[in-house]
């Protein structure tokens, strides 16, 4: 069930009116189970089958978590964390890598010569199982690390796994900012004027932007870039640049938007990640969540840089890699995480010789930056290495006029960069312009542009990218 | 469009965020089944064959006459319209033309 769609709509009304219902403070246990009750449907919507894992998973960090309360000494709270990632590890291993791996060893025995063929397991991978490991590994550590409270119900720890605005593609919501959330036996009232200018710049983002970007130009060019004009690859590219970010933080958007109405907060998870002036910096302005997850569940344990120049280069690569692996099962990402790891090598390397000083330093180091990330993202595209090689030999033969790219794709583009682009407090100014209006204005014109926007988007809801992770 | 680090959303009391949102939904749907009769039908199309998705889709054919009739399936008709007249624009380089 997508967000852009009337079938969430319908959901959302029947979840706010569930809520509306249990209002108040002598409500509040059972307002958190009807929450998880919606979660679990919602989830089921791809398949019912996938709800036991979440419910497992979710017990297994709820168990760890009360267990490493009752534990004093180091070495045993140490030995339990450690059976706990390893838990988390395990399921995202066998339900997301185990093929990818069969795959990749069976390619190595053919290399080989040997004829031996290890089967395939063939699961189907469960939506959204990358973020929910991730909340998961991250309570069981922060409680080890004490800084977290430990979660003693069942529903909260079931909550927060499962709630279903960032249940499939996050954003990555640390246990000691949402859990509180929870305590708390009445949901707070929000300013609902930035939450509904979210949503709608949100759809506006996905639905105009990305959608018609991936139809029109990305995904024709991708398909068969053999074929593609110089110039169609180029803007291609660019493109697809903007699609994933109009995409992921369109979702990104809604889900806070969606939450806020219900009365919880998530972090932010992105931050004109394009206006970055090296790849540091980039990594603290795009999926935010992420980023910081990895710096403080894998860079920081690894030694961070605490331990001389080398190894701190190392940590950064490794860090990178696992990032790039962690986006899907297959070696393009391992490949796009190596170039991310090479380029913060890189980076790190050159900052003390100062090549980017003054104002027209930091313009060229963010034309330079956005040039890398958007050729890395070409590896996160393509199907495969050979369309990569495809796509530049063909974008270098500098041959043939544009055939798929038309005003309205490179409309498109400009328009996706100015919005990224847009001043830091927008929602603010925007909600401060807004907010005289009574509320039910605000909710007749709410409607008005949710309609326009669904007039103006293409036949259909293509999945959010992030979807597949 | 709207930067991460603004998202942040001020809390401004305690109370149902619920029956706020509820308010708002209620008066959002209002609007919305007056001016969105079109891609009401159109969803009601691509409902899975269960019970009652025959009637629901009768319904929805209904309503969306009923509201043309008053003219107001035309601002959705209109917008689609005019952006796939854009969408289809093209190019004034050479090989757009060809």
């Amino acid at each position: 069930m997508l967000f852009p769609t009337l079938s969430f709509l319908l959901f959302f009304t029947v979840v706010v009116v569930g809520l509306a219902m249990l209002d108040g403070p002598a409500a509040h246990g059972w307002r958190k189970r009807f929450l998880v009750l919606a979660s679990y449907w919602f989830y089921a919507q791809w398949d019912w089958r996938f709800c036991v894992l979440l419910f497992g998973s979710s017990v297994w960090t709820y168990g760890a978590g009360l267990l490493l309360g009752r534990l004093v000494g180091q070495g045993v709270r140490k030995a339990v964390v450690a059976v706990a990632v390893a838990g988390h590890l395990l399921l995202l291993g066998l339900f997301k890598y185990a093929d990818f791996f069969v795959e990749s060893m069976n390619g190595l025995l053919h290399r080989m010569g040997l004829l031996r063929e290890l089967p395939f397991v063939e699961f189907i991978l469960p939506v959204g199982i990358s973020f929910f490991t991730f909340h998961g590994i991250s309570y069981v550590v922060d409680v080890y690390r004490r800084q977290v409270e430990i979660c003693r119900r069942l529903e909260d720890m079931l909550l927060y796994i499962s709630f279903f605005p960032q249940l499939v593609a996050g954003p990555i919501v640390r246990a000691a900012f949402f859990l509180p959330q929870l305590y708390a036996s009445t949901t707070r009232r929000f300013d609902p004027v930035p939450a509904v200018l979210l949503i709608l710049g949100g759809l506006f983002k996905k639905v105009v932007v990305a959608n018609y970007l991936a139809t029109d130009l990305v995904d024709k060019v991708f398909a068969d870039p053999g074929h593609a004009a110089s110039l169609d690859l180029l803007l291609a590219g660019y493109g697809y640049a903007v699609q994933i970010y109009c995409d992921f933080s369109a979702y990104t958007d809604i889900a806070i938007g969606i939450a806020a109405l219900l009365g919880y907060a998530f972090p932010p998870n992105f931050d004109q990640p394009y206006r970055a002036e090296n790849l540091q910096d980039f990594w603290r302005r795009w999926h935010i969540s992420l980023s910081s997850w990895l710096r403080d569940y894998l860079y920081k344990p690894l030694g961070g840089s605490r331990r001389g120049r080398v190894r701190t280069l190392v940590n950064l690569m490794v860090t990178m890699l696992l990032g790039g692996i962690w986006h899907g099962a297959a070696w393009k990402f391992v490949a796009w995480g190596a170039l991310h790891g090479g380029g913060l090598v890189v980076g790190r390397a050159v900052q003390p010789l100062g090549l980017f000083r003054g104002a027209a330093g930091r313009a060229a180091a963010i034309v330079l930056t956005f040039h890398f990330v958007c050729f890395a993202w070409l590896f996160f595209r393509a199907d495969s290495f050979e369309t990569v090689m495809l796509y530049l030999a063909q974008l270098f033969r500098m041959e043939g006029g544009p055939l798929l790219v038309t005003p309205f794709t490179f409309g498109l583009i400009v328009l996706g960069l100015l919005m990224h682009a847009v001043p830091r407090d927008l929602v603010q100014r925007a909600s401060a312009v807004v907010r005289p209006m009574r509320w039910w204005g605000l909710a007749a014109l709410a409607a008005i542009v949710v309609v326009a926007i669904d007039a103006l988007g293409p036949e259909g809801v293509a999945p959010f990218i992030y979807f597949r992770f | 469009m709207i930067p991460g680090a603004d998202h942040r959303i001020e809390a401004i009391g305690d109370g149902g965020a619920a029956r706020q949102a509820l308010r708002l939904l209620a008066a959002g749907l209002l609007v919305g089944v007056l001016l969105g009769a079109t891609p009401l039908r159109q969803w009601t199309e691509s409902l899975p064959d269960v019970p009652g998705a025959t009637a629901l889709h009768d319904a929805a054919v209904a309503w969306e006459a009923a509201m043309d009739r008053l003219r107001l399936t035309r601002p959705y008709t209109a917008m689609r319209e005019a952006l796939r007249g854009l969408e289809d624009t093209p190019g004034w380089w050479p090989s757009a033309r060809e």
